[in-house]
């Protein structure tokens, strides 16, 4: 894999299925790394392969599992950088036992993009693969999650995502959730090429496109929208590949699924008013944009203010609206499921979806006031798990 | 449709309609010879989902009927159940089941006013220094972790 020679396209990929230039597969394939130097189009001189970015910041509970399941590839990453952000625990100790390269700034770089432009400035290789401490992969997810890289058009990729566990109602809620935006929803977004977010836990880079539009900005609490956004802004497509799989674990309880909310749902506002220009000249992502953005803001009002109104004031059988849309949510959740062999599961857990959608409404709400209204952005970066 | 984003109105509907739209879509695609197997699979797919949803909201409105029958047979006449049967019929008369659709066509128009006005205005992009400064650097709160 890190053989020499010449390389001279910006693709040291092999995927006879995806030829440059074509549309890229609905359904993802495998690919396997060549050897050689790469030169880039921005005249940088790399070296084929891949290095996996792990920011980490008292990680030391889940980072020896994440760094085995990459060491349990069907494709070996080239390196594995763990860039410990002056953990308070044993985190780098616990990575560098384990084979990884350990790096660690002067002092603590105060968010995760902070930590990942760090990380970066080290890495050679052709392609960065930013993963979190806490996510594992799928033994085959690097293979397919590089395959839609071979195109030059396709600037990153990123995977599918499930909790690792599900167990509490926030778990199976977000577990529904998941199932229902990656299987349906970006699978859709995919194949008009906009994915509306390559989510920061598993996403594959360019090494030279990410230095060239100036990688993980610290400007907003969601440097992955915002990452993805810029992608788009500077003309290159993002691929979906739903057979790559990640498995990040998710709050387990309100205390930390409310920090991971207010991130986001602040994240995506702040993101909205940095690229609005931008969004309006993207053909489909602008739509979806507007039609998610619009759901956001009235759904939470239906749900939080005009259903209980009317089941108070007209009669309760207005309740039933908190579950109209149970149908259309049910059948993409179970078919999903069903093909990765967790049909019950899921069945099990869609009750916690429709609680799930309730506390979203309410972060989505006052996110929407706070950086829209009151122009008072959330500054301050807070784990979710 | 993200995770975080809570609904599926109006949005459910626009992507049932990019799922339609796919076919002719990658027809043009197919004649330009930009397209592939893989995607046809990948859009019959989408179709089969797609059917089952429509049949299941179809369902949905039938047996949402059978309860409004049923509720005016067995509750008394001026109870709030009889009240409740006609909510139900309204929730699924054509014009309540129309209204998403009209609310759609309304927000994709208006995304395309504001950017006909956006370009009105000359495009001055603002580098990534001064983009910055548009919202707060934020900073890790003490004793939290750098990732997701």
């Amino acid at each position: 894999m890190q053989g020499r020679g010449s390389h001279d396209s910006a693709g040291a990929l092999l995927d006879p299925s995806a030829p440059t230039g074509s549309e890229p597969a609905a359904t993802s394939t495998r690919a396997s790394l060549s050897t050689g130097t790469v030169q880039t189009p921005a005249g940088q001189t790399l070296r084929p392969g891949v290095t996996v970015l792990i920011p980490a910041y008292n990680e030391s509970a889940s980072i020896a599992d994440t760094i085995k399941s990459l060491q349990a590839q069907t494709v070996k990453p080239t390196v594995i950088l763990v860039v410990d952000d002056c953990s308070k625990d044993n985190t780098g100790q616990i990575a560098r036992d384990l084979g990884a390269t350990v790096i660690r700034p002067e002092k603590n770089t105060g968010f995760k993009a902070g930590a990942q432009i760090f990380g970066l400035k080290q890495i050679d290789t052709e392609f960065v693969l930013a993963i979190d401490a806490d996510t594992t992969l799928a033994p085959d997810a690097l293979e397919r999650i590089l395959a839609p890289m071979a195109d030059p058009k396709n600037g990153a990729a990123c995977g599918m995502v499930l909790p690792r566990y599900v167990k509490t109602i926030w778990e199976r809620g977000r577990y529904v959730e998941y199932l229902f935006a990656f299987t349906f929803g970006k699978a859709i977004q995919n194949h008009y090429h906009r994915p509306m977010i390559a989510s920061g836990c598993f996403t594959i880079y360019r090494t030279d496109l990410l230095r060239k539009i100036g990688a993980w900005q610290p400007r907003t609490v969601a440097e992955d929208l915002d990452l993805t956004w810029t992608f788009f802004a500077n003309g290159y497509n993002i691929a979906f590949v739903e057979k790559a799989v990640c498995y990040p674990i998710e709050p387990h309880d309100f205390h930390f699924l409310r920090k991971q909310l207010k991130r986001w749902s602040h994240g995506f506002f702040q993101c909205m008013r940095i690229h609005w220009r931008m969004v309006l000249d993207q053909p489909y992502l602008r739509s979806m944009i507007a039609v998610g953005m619009w759901d956001a803001l009235i759904a939470s009002i239906v749900y939080l203010f005009l259903l209980p109104l009317l089941a108070v004031l007209l009669h309760p059988i207005y309740l039933l609206l908190y579950f109209i849309d149970a149908p259309v949510v049910a059948v993409p959740v179970l078919i999903g499921a069903a093909r990765r062999g967790q049909f019950w599961k899921a069945l099990i857990s869609l009750p916690g979806f429709f609680v799930l959608r309730l506390v979203n409404s309410v972060f989505m709400l006052e996110a929407a006031w706070s950086e829209l209204i009151l122009r008072k952005p959330l500054a301050v970066f807070e784990k979710g798990h | 449709m993200a995770a975080g984003l809570p609904s599926t109105g109006i949005g459910g509907i626009f992507y049932l309609l990019l799922v339609l739209w796919m076919p002719l879509r990658e027809l043009h695609l197919t004649f330009q010879g930009r397209s592939s197997l893989a995607r046809w699979r990948g859009i019959a797919m989408h179709w089969f989902v797609v059917g089952c949803m429509i049949g299941m909201i179809f369902g949905q409105g039938y047996l949402m009927d059978a309860m409004c029958e049923w509720l005016l047979k067995i509750s008394p006449l001026d109870s709030s159940w009889q009240l409740a049967s006609m909510l139900l019929d309204d929730a699924s008369s054509p014009a309540f089941a129309l209204t998403p659709f009209v609310l759609l066509v309304l927000v994709l128009g208006a995304v395309h006013v504001a950017r006909a006005m956006a370009h009105r205005q000359p495009a001055t992009p603002l580098p990534a220094s001064t983009t910055a400064q548009q919202v707060a650097t934020p900073t890790l709160a003490a004793g939290e972790a750098a990732t997701v």
